[in-house]
């Protein structure tokens, strides 16, 4: 397939010729020299990104380093102290139109059943009622959670209830799609079930998504482009470009390409943990 | 009767005492001789797990016969030593008992009963209303926090009887001074608990709620009051207790007629039987009050612990 990337060196970058879903529809998400203080503490700073429509980015590094800050900050929901984000060109400044996301513990609220909150957002965007039976039915089936309408959260196994909270996210029918840590909550074997089928999801509708996770291999398989963040103040260290082409499968897992761009961004992240120890040692 | 199917060896319970034969008790149920043997585990092994789960199949007593025979028990104690020490105006169970249907037919009992009751009831809606608009208010605005929260504290511990007299010098020996006390009474635990069932929201939830750009009434009432509901019964189980205390309390103090009063009065006039059957009504009302709120979180508020 590609050459192994030796140690640390750059993968070298093998973009599919077919643009597809896969990147190439335009820039959706700039962030410029974004940072974020707490305090005396700079979490990250000088974060460069640019998100294309039918792209997905995935965000790895360890924890702590901002991942989830630099993902709320695209959200809205956390301010940057410097640097900015656009959104098509709208500089964001609290939450946006067309942006939704998918919260680590799903964030359903427990005295909703599984209709009424993949229909929360569509009633606060006050959608027509016609609008919300039509659309709500149709999201949980894409999830695969028909028959589960009237189910309550507390009911329903955790990979149940992140399939409701990405219908939720995507019945609003979101331009960008902000997932944090969407599955880390979640068993190992559903885990993989949710990766592909949210996979399949994507193809069949692909939109700009941001991917936030601490697991290489999850970001990597879901990945178009996998951003490493490290350091700290943490920084974009480096930006792979996956190369491998949609629609991916379990396949993908063994395939020379994945291997080698999993044990390289390995060995970024690895870097510092030896340095940490060494530190510490 | 032991839930215990023939094939299953531990299954329905969680790990059973390592090497510890299930022997079930004689006499305990038809499938006394169903001990299964567990699993082969190294027996010997002194494992501490708790052996909770596995009580009941043991055999013993159901829990409400338990209940009851222990409250039979202290009836019957109070019987013999009403009997052998006590004076002939000291109440005892068997008298009490046979006042209790000469009671229940005098108009006089129900009216007095709903007269406090009903000022319990209508007091602890006004107070949990007050309570939870103030209450929110505290839960989600921090000046109104700021503000309010010491005062609040303080005025939760005072005790509301201490300050019956001062009402009556406003309010005079009536019973709207009944309910003014008994509301207030019960407005205090509502607004604490209010403010804090709306201010502990977890915080994905008003992230969820901010990323679909949720206006400040969407918070407020959607999620803050939603998620203040648990504390609210809880708070409500509170106030009704308060709420009776505190009104038979002005009626002894103030003479306002109610079932307190009357209390007081039967009492003084040697019926001590009959004062007793007004003091079970008392007790069965905050009781069932309270039993209908718990009966409410189990049936709206499943997710919500036992």
């Amino acid at each position: 397939m590609t050459r192994s990337p030796a140690g640390t060196g750059a993968v070298p970058t093998a973009r599919p010729a077919d643009p597809g879903p896969g990147g190439a529809g335009g820039p959706r998400v700039v962030v410029s020299r974004a940072g974020v203080r707490y305090g005396d503490l700079t979490v990250f700073d000088g974060i460069d990104l640019t998100i294309q429509d039918r792209e997905i980015v995935s965000i790895v590094g360890p924890s702590g380093c901002g991942k989830t800050t630099l993902l709320r900050s695209i959200d809205g929901l956390t301010r940057l102290d410097s640097g900015s984000v656009s959104i098509d060109g709208t500089v964001v400044d609290g939450p946006t139109p067309g942006v939704s996301m998918v919260f680590q513990h799903f964030g359903l609220f427990p005295w909703k059943n599984v209709y009424n909150n993949v229909a929360y957002g569509l009633k606060l965007q006050k959608a027509p009622k016609e609008r919300i039976a039509q659309v709500v039915p149709e999201y949980i089936d894409l999830v695969g959670l028909s028959g589960f309408e009237k189910a309550f959260p507390h009911q329903l196994s955790g990979g149940m209830q992140q399939r409701a909270g990405l219908a939720r996210a995507l019945a609003v029918e979101p331009q960008v799609l902000l997932m944090d840590e969407p599955f880390s909550a979640i068993d190992a074997q559903t885990r993989e079930i949710l990766q592909f089928e949210l996979l399949r999801i994507w193809e069949s509708r692909p939109i700009a998504m941001l991917f936030v996770t601490h697991s290489i291999e999850e970001a990597v398989l879901m990945g178009d482009r996998v951003v490493v963040l490290k350091g700290r103040p943490s920084h974009i260290h480096e930006v792979i470009d996956v190369g491998i082409p949609h629609p991916r499968t379990r396949d993908t897992l063994k395939s020379a390409r994945f291997q080698d761009v999993t044990a390289h961004v390995w060995d970024l992240l690895m870097q510092d943990v030896i340095e940490a120890e060494r530190e510490v040692g | 009767m032991t839930k215990r199917t023939g094939t299953g060896t531990g299954t329905g319970t969680r790990e059973p005492a390592a090497g510890r034969p299930v022997s079930v008790p004689a006499g305990s149920g038809s499938s006394a001789t169903e001990a299964v043997p567990l699993p082969a585990e190294p027996s010997g092994t002194p494992q501490a797990v708790p052996p909770g789960p596995t009580r009941r199949e043991r055999g013993k007593p159901p829990a409400w016969l338990l209940r009851t025979g222990t409250g039979l028990l202290l009836l019957a104690l109070w019987e013999a030593a009403a009997r052998l020490l006590g004076s002939e105006f000291v109440a005892r169970p068997t008298a009490v008992a046979a006042a209790i249907p000469e009671v229940l037919v005098t108009e006089t009992f129900w009216q007095d009963a709903w007269a406090t009751v009903g000022a319990v009831v209508y007091g602890v809606l006004i107070g949990a209303v007050a309570g939870m608009v103030l209450g929110l208010a505290m839960g989600r605005i921090k000046v109104v926090r700021w503000f309010f929260t010491s005062y609040v504290s303080g005025l939760y511990t005072l005790p509301m009887v201490a300050v019956v007299p001062l009402m009556t010098i406003w309010l005079g020996y009536t019973s709207e001074t009944r309910l003014v006390a008994v509301a207030l009474s019960a407005f205090l635990p509502i607004v604490v608990t209010t403010a804090d069932g709306s201010r502990a929201i977890p915080k994905e939830y008003l992230d969820v709620a901010h990323t679909f750009r949720a206006r400040l009434h969407h918070i407020w009432f959607g999620i803050a009051l939603r998620n203040a509901i648990p504390y609210l019964i809880a708070g409500m189980q509170l106030a009704i207790a308060r709420a009776l205390v505190t009104a038979v309390a002005v009626e002894f103090l103030a003479g306002v007629p109610g079932l307190g009063y009357s209390i007081l009065q039967q009492t003084r006039s040697f019926q001590q039987n009959e004062a007793f059957v007004g003091v079970i009504l008392l007790t069965l009302f905050v009781v069932g009050a309270r039993a209908l709120l718990t009966l409410a979180r189990r049936r709206f508020l499943p997710w919500y612990g036992r």
